[in-house]
């Protein structure tokens, strides 16, 4: 039992790591879920806790357009990209958005290692 | 939220019983002397590797699930970056060079007392690293250390139990010809020694248990427990945990008196202990599983 109280004292003085976290929530956005707005052509999502490039991002499909059957549709030619505070995502879109109602699907994982997902919509004046 | 993967589930109870094993096992040849010591090497060798492929499993599933792929598409800088994460990465690693210094050790030792110190040591530091994989670093500020040393106590309290469990019914379980009177004295002695680390065993688990409970379900969430799927399996855990207590009692202060003062044929005796042991394995292996599934699943004390 000597052994394994020197082993338990060993182990617990290796717990160097206490970063613990929570599972990231979705804070704020530009464009604002709901919102209308005039044709952006950057996307910022704001988090509450340091996120993990590798797991995290977001799709954008266009889900309606003026005067066309209504046929979503996903845009491409963006990368997205956690920003310097480790809370941010953001994507820089090749041409800004025409027309239009749009759709973020996000995922993003913390440390904590659970994903995460959710969805708004904003649209296009 | 019942819905965990049943694959991440299989992983995990694996990882806690053969590390538990791997631990408990060579740590009750220390303290029970004379002891039979032939399935010491052969043991830490088997747990050694299972724990490291079920380690490489376990990192894969948990890259997929991060990744939200399936695990073929499993790509080697999503493991690289949960290897880079400071607490899961890290005790993974250490995990991982814990369970290969047990395999060299297990080759190399030649002294079988040197080698269950050895041993008991790099598989202790193997399951002591399970802590950061379920809810162990769930607290933070002030409450992380304690909790994650709570978490380390009771892996390794549990896994000692399990290793003497499995010991202790290597030596009732032998067949009755095979069963002589030098053979009844050391299961005695074995027993009888058990009973005192039990003790302290048992405590160890209910203290570092009420810590984690505290920090993972919090006072004010108990009574979730009755409405929630995480509740009924941490119920389930508490009473098999009585259960198993119940028949350590019984073990200790009437089957394990009565082995001693047998005269003749102990056969009687020896089969009360059998199955009372067996029974509580299957207490504890059962135990094991809940404590799989219940990781998976989000805690009381996270709601909100």
């Amino acid at each position: 039992m000597k052994t394994a109280a020197l082993i338990t004292v060993a182990v617990a003085g290796l717990a160097f790591a206490f970063s613990a976290s929570a599972h990231p929530k979705l804070l704020a956005s530009m464009p604002a879920a709901k919102s209308a707005v005039a044709s952006p052509r950057t996307l910022t999502l704001k988090f509450n806790e340091k996120l993990m490039q590798q797991f995290t991002g977001f799709d954008l499909t266009m889900t309606s357009m003026p005067g066309m059957p209504n046929k979503p549709m996903k845009m491409a030619g963006f990368k997205t990209l956690v920003g310097g505070d480790g809370k941010t995502v953001t994507a820089q879109l090749p041409k800004p958005l025409t027309t239009g109602g749009y759709r973020v699907d996000w995922h993003a994982v913390a440390a904590d290692t659970h994903r995460m997902t959710g969805s708004y919509t904003f649209s296009v004046r | 939220m019942g819905g965990a993967d049943p694959l991440a589930l299989a992983v995990r109870f694996g990882l806690y019983f053969i590390l538990g094993v791997g631990f408990g096992v060579p740590l009750f040849t220390l303290y029970t002397p004379h002891g039979d010591r032939k399935a010491l090497r052969p043991t830490l060798v088997g747990s050694a590797i299972a724990g490291a492929v079920l380690s490489i499993a376990g990192i894969v599933l948990l890259a997929a699930s991060m990744a939200g792929v399936d695990v073929a598409a499993v790509d080697a800088a999503a493991v690289r970056a949960i290897l880079a994460l400071p607490g899961i990465g890290t005790a993974w690693i250490i995990r991982m060079v814990a369970l290969l210094s047990l395999v060299v050790a297990a080759i190399a030792i030649r002294g079988q007392r040197r080698l269950a110190v050895i041993g008991t040591a790099a598989a202790g530091t193997a399951l002591a690293s399970l802590a950061w994989t379920g809810h162990g670093n769930i607290s933070g500020g002030f409450w992380a250390p304690v909790h994650l040393g709570a978490d380390i106590v009771h892996l390794l309290a549990a896994g000692a139990w399990l290793g003497a469990l499995l010991a202790l019914l290597a030596l009732v379980g032998r067949p009755a010809h095979r069963v002589s009177g030098d053979h009844v004295a050391q299961t005695h002695v074995a027993l009888a020694g058990f009973s005192i680390i039990g003790s302290v065993i048992c405590g160890l688990i209910v203290v570092s248990g009420l810590v984690n409970s505290w920090t993972v379900i919090g006072l004010d969430n108990l009574g979730t427990l009755f409405t929630t799927i995480y509740g009924w399996l941490f119920i389930s855990k508490l009473t098999l945990f009585t259960v198993m207590l119940g028949l350590a009692a019984a073990n200790r202060f009437r089957l394990t008196p009565a082995l001693e003062r047998a005269a003749g044929d102990p056969s009687r005796q020896m089969q009360a202990l059998r199955t009372s042991l067996l029974v509580e394995t299957s207490a504890a292996i059962l135990i094991l599983a809940l404590v799989a599934w219940l990781g998976l699943l989000a805690p009381p004390g996270s709601m909100g």
